[in-house]
């Protein structure tokens, strides 16, 4: 009898364990609504929104640079968290993307950034953005931007403007010696410590 | 007699509630696969993206999905177009062609944030063999 009810035990725990087998992360919610907020324009922002946000040092906004280590030490937009594409999974993202702020991806190119906004979107965290055409379309506009003609009006005066900051606040970041880089990011990250409310 | 049946009690609930366990694991429904890991691995290799001359490698019948692209994609083994708008993608007589493919899908889009997105949200749902097209 004992042996009997052992065996019936073990094979409900079995089962339970099986059916609760699963991943670190799992998405959740309606596939319909997931579809409609991940189609939604809004979340594509240009690199000139980018741009003022960078310059004008918003704090609800916060960029992901998805690239690989390396290619963030080479070079990033200012005040970028390099948070890996291939990692992406890996990591607490609790801690990093649910902080009440809009979450900016970027890559070199469109894709990683935007699988990381349906994931991102997926597991719950709405407030999930793109820059559309990653850090191609930043240099196509930002760094190579020009003008020319022989009237500017006061609205594209304002946007060569804010460009012009960008490209010299990124151009000076990534010109650092990689010791000041390092300090740079450490700097930035005790800043938003301090924002969040945590101590130094 | 006392131990004994302290005994029967406790196997019972433990019993009730390990089926209790099973029976509401069973009944969550979740349109989503567990562990988004697995589901995503292919686009953190890249190997989910395929371009004319992979097409023609594959024997398997091709449906080919064709989300607003302008390119026109030959291959012989295309069985299958399916023209759609983005948003249409999870209409049940969509979904339930793509779902019901035995082969390769293949994602066509002339914006590649469009491909990815959706690739994504197919890929979530358990849908195997999605690839997205990468023009030459």
């Amino acid at each position: 009898m004992r042996l009997k009810i052992s065996i019936l035990l073990l094979l409900l725990g079995l089962i339970l364990a099986f059916m609760s087998q699963s991943g670190k992360y799992s998405m959740h919610g309606s596939p319909d609504l997931l579809l409609t907020s991940s189609l939604d324009p809004a979340t594509f922002l240009t690199p000139d929104q980018v741009a003022r946000a960078i310059v004008n040092e918003d704090t609800t906004l916060r960029i992901f640079d998805l690239r690989n280590a390396s290619e963030f030490e080479k070079s990033s937009l200012p005040g970028a968290i390099n948070l890996p594409y291939a990692k992406f999974l890996e990591m607490e993202l609790r801690s990093i993307l649910d902080q009440g702020m809009k979450n900016v991806f970027y890559s070199s190119d469109d894709l990683d950034a935007n699988y990381a906004l349906v994931l991102a979107k997926g597991l719950g965290f709405s407030e999930s953005y793109v820059m559309k055409g990653g850090l191609e379309a930043w240099n196509n506009v930002i760094m190579n931007s020009s003008f020319s003609g022989d009237r500017i009006t006061a609205r594209e005066n304002a946007l060569y403007e804010i460009r012009a900051r960008a490209k010299k606040m990124y151009t000076e970041i990534n010109s650092m010696p990689d010791s000041l880089k390092v300090k740079y990011r450490a700097s930035l990250e005790i800043e938003r410590k301090k924002l969040d409310g945590g101590c130094e | 007699m006392k131990r004994q049946r302290g005994f029967i009690i406790v196997v019972i609930c433990t019993i009730g509630l390990l089926l209790t366990l099973i029976v509401v694991k069973g009944i969550t429904h979740n349109h989503f696969r567990n562990n988004a890991e697995k589901w995503s691995e292919k686009s953190f290799d890249r190997s989910n993206l395929i371009d004319l001359k992979g097409l023609q490698t594959f024997k398997a019948d091709i449906l080919l999905i064709n989300l607003n692209s302008k390119e026109q994609i030959q291959s012989k083994n295309i069985t299958a177009t399916l023209d759609i708008e983005p948003d249409q993608i999870l209409e049940n007589s969509n979904f339930r062609t793509i779902h019901d493919h035995k082969g390769i899908i293949v994602l066509a889009s002339d914006d590649q944030a469009v491909s990815a997105r959706i690739w994504m949200l197919l890929s979530q749902m358990g849908i195997k063999q999605l690839y997205i097209f990468i023009p030459d």
